[in-house]
């Protein structure tokens, strides 16, 4: 009883080895990952884009400083705004 | 004779002078005789004055919680300002929204005249949507709208500092460069300092404390102009740098 034991439990033991390395279902074909679209970027690519060095051309700088007095020229306006908020409304109870 | 006729003459004086006081006498001297129908008018004409006062109260209030519910849009936009003011701000609106909601049913309710004058004056002591809540969500939008744009000469700053850098490592002279460069970066941190400093000022001012709480307003609308300055100077600094950078 006792040697019998002793051989199922490493038989045991391999075989419970055995079927956790085994895969046990198999990835239906619609299941399967989709294929990639012909010139859509890679994961790896969009990383690198959204690394990618800022555009130091001078160019590129002429339309930062554009876009940056265009938002200059608003807040002036924007200012405005501002004093008026201050103005004061007063009410006529009697009326 | 003769002194009969003074008699005479004294008695008519005296009474064309009785006359003309009791015609000059004051309506409240007057004895007053009220019908029932002056009475009735007298009613129709207070009822209709009641009507105009809380027509005029209610105009005014439905005027504000307009205003109040432009500012709570106005908040929903904002990008610079942290989660827990702009919720703090937006509470601080609709509960304002609220109790001029609750004050118009009041004033819809109310029977005498001197308690709805009394309502109605307490539309502009008491809440403060003009004098107080314009002006704080206004600043507190343009203190934004100063944070977004000094984000925008940031990244400018940024990219002309790897051109400064690239230029010196090239061997060129950038010493303008870089002090027009040092100048804008400084420009940028204090206008965004300024503007911080205007929302947290505004941040926590309530209508009880009005007026007192005005000149801390008018405080940090001067911060809010010193920040506008700083950007204009940090722009003009740009076109330093790149002249800077032309020089061999």
């Amino acid at each position: 009883m006792t040697k019998k034991w002793l051989l199922l439990i490493p038989a045991g033991i391999i075989l419970s080895a055995c079927n956790s390395a085994a895969p046990t279902t198999s990835v239906p074909q619609s299941q399967a990952a989709p294929t990639a679209v012909v010139g859509a970027p890679t994961p790896s690519v969009k990383a690198a884009m959204s690394y990618a060095p800022a555009d130091l051309s001078d160019q590129q700088l002429d339309k930062d400083m554009a876009a940056a007095d265009k938002e200059l020229s608003s807040l002036e306006k924007d200012s405005t705004g501002v004093d008026l908020s201050f103005n004061d409304t007063p009410i006529d109870v009697n009326k | 004779m003769k002194q009969q006729k003074i008699i005479a003459t004294a008695t008519l004086v005296a009474s064309l002078i009785s006359f003309s006081a009791m015609n000059a006498m004051p309506a409240w001297a007057a004895p007053r005789t009220t019908t029932p129908v002056a009475t009735a008018a007298m009613a129709d004409k207070a009822v209709a004055r009641l009507a105009k006062v809380r027509a005029n109260a209610d105009k005014e209030i439905d005027r504000r919680v307009a205003v109040l519910n432009k500012l709570v849009t106005k908040l929903g936009v904002l990008k610079g300002v942290t989660d827990a003011q702009k919720a703090t701000l937006t509470a601080q609106v609709q509960a304002e929204i609220a109790n001029l909601t609750a004050l118009k049913a009041k004033i819809d309710a109310d029977t005498d005249l001197a308690t709805l004058k009394a309502d109605k004056k307490s539309i502009v002591d008491s809440y403060r949507v003009f004098l107080l809540f314009v002006p704080q969500i206004t600043i507190t939008a343009h203190a934004d709208r100063i944070l977004g744009t000094a984000a925008i000469l940031q990244t400018l700053a940024d990219k002309l500092s790897v051109r400064v850098d690239a230029a010196k490592t090239a061997g060129k002279n950038v010493t303008a460069a870089s002090a027009k460069l040092a100048d804008m970066n400084a420009k940028i941190a204090d206008a965004i300092s300024q503007a911080n400093n205007a929302i947290t000022t505004v941040g926590g001012l309530t209508p009880s404390g009005y007026p007192g709480n005005k000149p801390t307003l008018i405080s940090a609308r001067k911060m809010l102009a010193t920040a506008r300055t700083d950007l204009r100077m940090a722009r003009q600094d740009v076109a330093g740098v790149r002249t800077g950078l032309k020089t061999k």
